[in-house]
């Protein structure tokens, strides 16, 4: 890993991470009350309130994983713990977007769902997880060039 | 709640509900009043429907003629709380000479219970000078100029059309808007399904390029 | 060396002393050299340790019980199964099957109805129909089946990543204080599939005292698949308490045991191998071998309990039954009367009996603590017939008492418990 990259996934994971923070504090105040809904970003928690402060806390260890990974970015210990974040992001994510799959594939009266159903399953708003999980796939280069090393 | 509206033009009256049924049917004609007024728009009269505990309860009738088991009661009280007997058309022309607003409120009851709520009319509904020229036109028409004439007719045709088609959450108190059923979001949706299957795709060949490097 | 070797075998060594000893001989045996950590070895650092180690366990759970609902309930028991039971097989035995409403054996095998208005009408749904056919199949194929296959999956993949045996690490030391070690989550998780495997897997534990104690934490407090299901589909508001009491349960009660049962719990050497991708065919051949278990040894049990549960209705045992047993069981727990002849029943179907519970709750007989009460009740009293033979098997005589009796003792100590915590807080 070249000083370029060091310096870019240090800047990078750190905001990721301080977004992690902000979405997972977010998530837990939630999970106080009754949840929010806002534009395209849901976190109401209205299909098990259980797993809302469940998710919270896996966002916030997720993030303190990020934020702790950012000193001396370029050691294996360190982006280890990123990607340990990453991977604790795409489990949430992944069963997010799999409770999605799960419902749209059944329809309500018939067998299989109609199309139009289908897609409408997909549709906005999403959880915060599912909003960082692009961003947390950066790993996947830093993991590839570990592997180079 | 479209009965109602071209009923009880009239003086204040409570439609008194046996439990099931209630209301009469006897609709009168909608451009009775009016001579000369042009044709009503196109209307469909659906029945009052009242939410009970949750469950809907379809007001149908309480004239005469009507396939019901248990009729309804259908009174008119005067704003001074004395109970209209004489129900004929003349007579109720009569006493309705100084309506106002105040006499456009409707009381719903149960008569097993004696549960009742009030339906009043929204402001508005009735224009500022209608109740006014009425009086003047409908019950001393030598004192009424032409233009007087003129205008209350249209307003009357106004306000008769707009309680033959304006839904009833825009007439009346206390009447709740339905919620428009959402389209679905197929588009946000098919964008982000478009998105997943890439990113299998991607995902399944970083993979097996990974395989066959090794 | 050997000289060495020689004094100390002459004196019997104490555990600590032995790892000294090898630490001693290692280091004038082995050479070390420098090493340099890959990514897969800082990996599994982090989950082993547990400041790190717990965040990604509970990431893991979530994981776990997620894909387990979606997959479960969602995609397979309510997308489909209910679908085809409620829809087609109930309508279809309804007006095929021989008899007809009243008629004993229609209600054994097909439906035995319910009273409404003083008339016996016929049920709209496998849950409540209590045939053979009907519920006992329903229960099988349309609900368990996806349950203990979701869990499965996801075991047989933690597995091959090499995960588990890092839980197993992690949670070593939490086990150890109940006289278990971490190898103990495997038989554990396993049970939240179906107790029978989670039973067999408790062989390669050392001693019978351990293998005991394993048994009975299992047969009372982990809940198997099959009542995770119905529960999940009755009452899902309440499954973070529910196991949440299990959780608690299994550790103070494992702490007693460990005290009181006698016998060694000697250190067990669990290899922990690299983390590595998991490949498809040895996923397919763990589910194949688990699930076809499970469908062999389970299964006619269920539909056994079933028999024995319809027959026990049909010729008024169970009304004796709730009769005898009802008073102590309404005192001592709190739990109304209608919940007797369930909690009865529950000695051979716990999942069937955990639907009677929200059929009750639904109707407002019990309140949601009564229910929680009585989950709880049935979580722990006794395992399922299939679990029992099985323990028959693995277990002496002896053992077996041993174990019944702690089962007796805990459901009335902790079930008193729960119904007292009730009272002080005000909502039982």
């Amino acid at each position: 890993m070249n000083e370029n990259e060091k310096k870019f996934g240090q800047i990078y994971f750190a905001v990721l991470g301080a977004v992690a923070l902000a979405f997972g504090a977010a998530e837990l105040i939630a999970s106080a009350g009754e949840g929010f809904t806002w534009g395209i970003l849901d976190s109401s928690g209205a299909s098990d309130p259980m797993f809302l402060p469940w998710k919270a806390i896996i966002l916030l260890s997720a993030s303190l994983f990020y934020l702790s990974s950012v000193k001396n970015f370029a050691e294996v210990h360190q982006i280890a713990k990123a990607v340990m974040a990453s991977i604790m992001i795409w489990i949430v994510a992944g069963m997010a977007i799999w409770a999605r799959i799960a419902s749209s594939i059944p329809g309500e009266e018939t067998w299989f769902n109609s199309l139009e159903g289908f897609l409408a399953s997909y549709a906005p708003p999403y959880c915060p997880e599912v909003f960082l999980l692009p961003f947390s796939l950066v790993i996947v280069y830093y993991i590839l060039k570990e592997g180079e090393t | 709640m479209k009965n109602a509206k071209c009923k009880n033009q009239t003086k204040a009256v409570a439609i008194v509900l046996m439990s099931l049924l209630a209301l009469s049917t006897a609709v009168i004609s909608v451009n009775a009043h009016m001579p000369g007024a042009k044709a009503p728009p196109a209307f469909e009269l659906s029945p009052i429907v009242v939410l009970d505990d949750g469950t809907e309860v379809e007001i149908t009738g309480t004239g005469p003629g009507m396939e019901v088991e248990t009729k309804g009661e259908y009174k008119i009280i005067l704003l001074n709380g004395t109970e209209v007997t004489n129900m004929s058309n003349k007579n109720l022309k009569i006493i309705s000479k100084d309506n106002t607003l105040d006499n456009f409120r409707f009381d719903v009851c149960r008569n097993s219970t004696g549960e009742c709520f009030e339906v009043v009319l929204k402001e508005g509904v009735f224009p500022e000078d209608f109740f006014e020229l009425r009086k003047k036109v409908m019950f001393d028409p030598e004192n009424a100029t032409s233009e007087e004439r003129a205008l209350f007719k249209s307003e009357w045709e106004d306000t008769r059309d707009k309680f033959l088609t304006l839904p009833d959450w825009e007439l009346f108190e206390g009447v709740e808007e339905p919620e428009e059923e959402e389209e679905p979001a197929v588009v946000g949706g098919a964008i982000f399904f478009s998105i997943l299957v890439i990113g299998l795709i991607l995902f399944l060949v970083l993979v097996y390029s990974g395989k066959k490097a090794r | 060396m050997k000289r060495k070797l020689k004094e100390v075998v002459k004196v019997p060594l104490s555990v600590d002393e032995r790892w000294d000893l090898i630490e001693k001989i290692s280091k004038q045996t082995v050479e070390f050299g420098a090493y340099k950590h890959t990514l897969k070895d800082a990996i599994a650092e982090l989950t082993v340790k547990p400041l790190t180690g717990i965040p990604v366990a509970i990431a893991v759970i979530y994981g776990f019980w997620s894909f387990f609902c979606d997959f479960a309930g969602t995609l397979f028991t309510d997308g489909f199964m209910v679908k085809i039971f409620d829809e087609h097989w109930l309508p279809w035995l309804q007006s095929f099957f021989l008899g007809g409403l009243g008629n004993p054996f229609y209600a054994l095998m097909v439906d035995a109805g319910h009273i409404e208005d003083g008339v016996l009408v016929a049920s709209d749904n496998c849950f409540e129909a209590f045939g053979v056919l009907t519920s006992g199949l329903f229960i099988v194929f349309g609900v368990v089946l996806w349950a203990v296959l979701a869990f499965y999956l996801i075991f047989a993949i933690l597995e091959d990543i090499g995960y588990l045996p890092r839980l197993a690490v992690l949670v070593d030391t939490v086990l150890h204080k109940i006289g278990l070690h971490g190898y103990a989550i495997v038989p554990t998780f396993l049970s939240l599939g179906c107790n029978v495997p989670g039973v067999t897997a408790t062989r390669p534990l050392e001693t019978r005292k351990q293998r005991f104690m394993m048994m009975t934490l299992l047969a009372i407090f982990v809940p198997c698949g099959a009542q995770i299901g119905i529960m999940q589909e009755l009452v899902p508001e309440l499954m973070g308490w529910i196991f949440l009491t299990l959780a608690i349960g299994y550790l103070g009660f494992g702490f007693i045991l460990n005290k009181i049962v006698l016998g060694k719990s000697p250190e067990l050497i669990m290899d922990v191998p690299p983390y590595q991708m998991p490949t498809l065919r040895n996923i397919g051949r763990k589910l194949w071998i688990r699930t076809s278990r499970f469908l062999l040894v389970a299964v006619p049990f269920v539909l056994l309990g079933s028999i024995i549960v319809g027959l026990m209705y049909l010729t008024g045992a169970m009304d004796w039954l709730a009769a005898v047993f009802g008073p102590l069981l309404m005192v001592w727990f709190g739990v109304p009367s209608e919940t007797v002849a369930p909690l009865i029943a529950g000695f051979l179907r716990k999942d069937l009996a955990v639907g009677v519970l929200g059929g009750l709750m639904a109707q407002g007989i019990m309140t949601t603590f009564q229910v929680f009460t009585s989950v709880v009740l049935l979580c722990i009293y006794f395992p399922c017939l299939a679990t029992f033979a099985l323990m028959l098997k693995e277990e002496n005589w002896k053992e077996i008492l041993g174990s019944f009796a702690s089962l007796v003792a805990m459901v009335f100590v902790y079930g008193g418990l729960i119904h007292l915590i009730g009272i002080m807080l005000g909502v039982a």
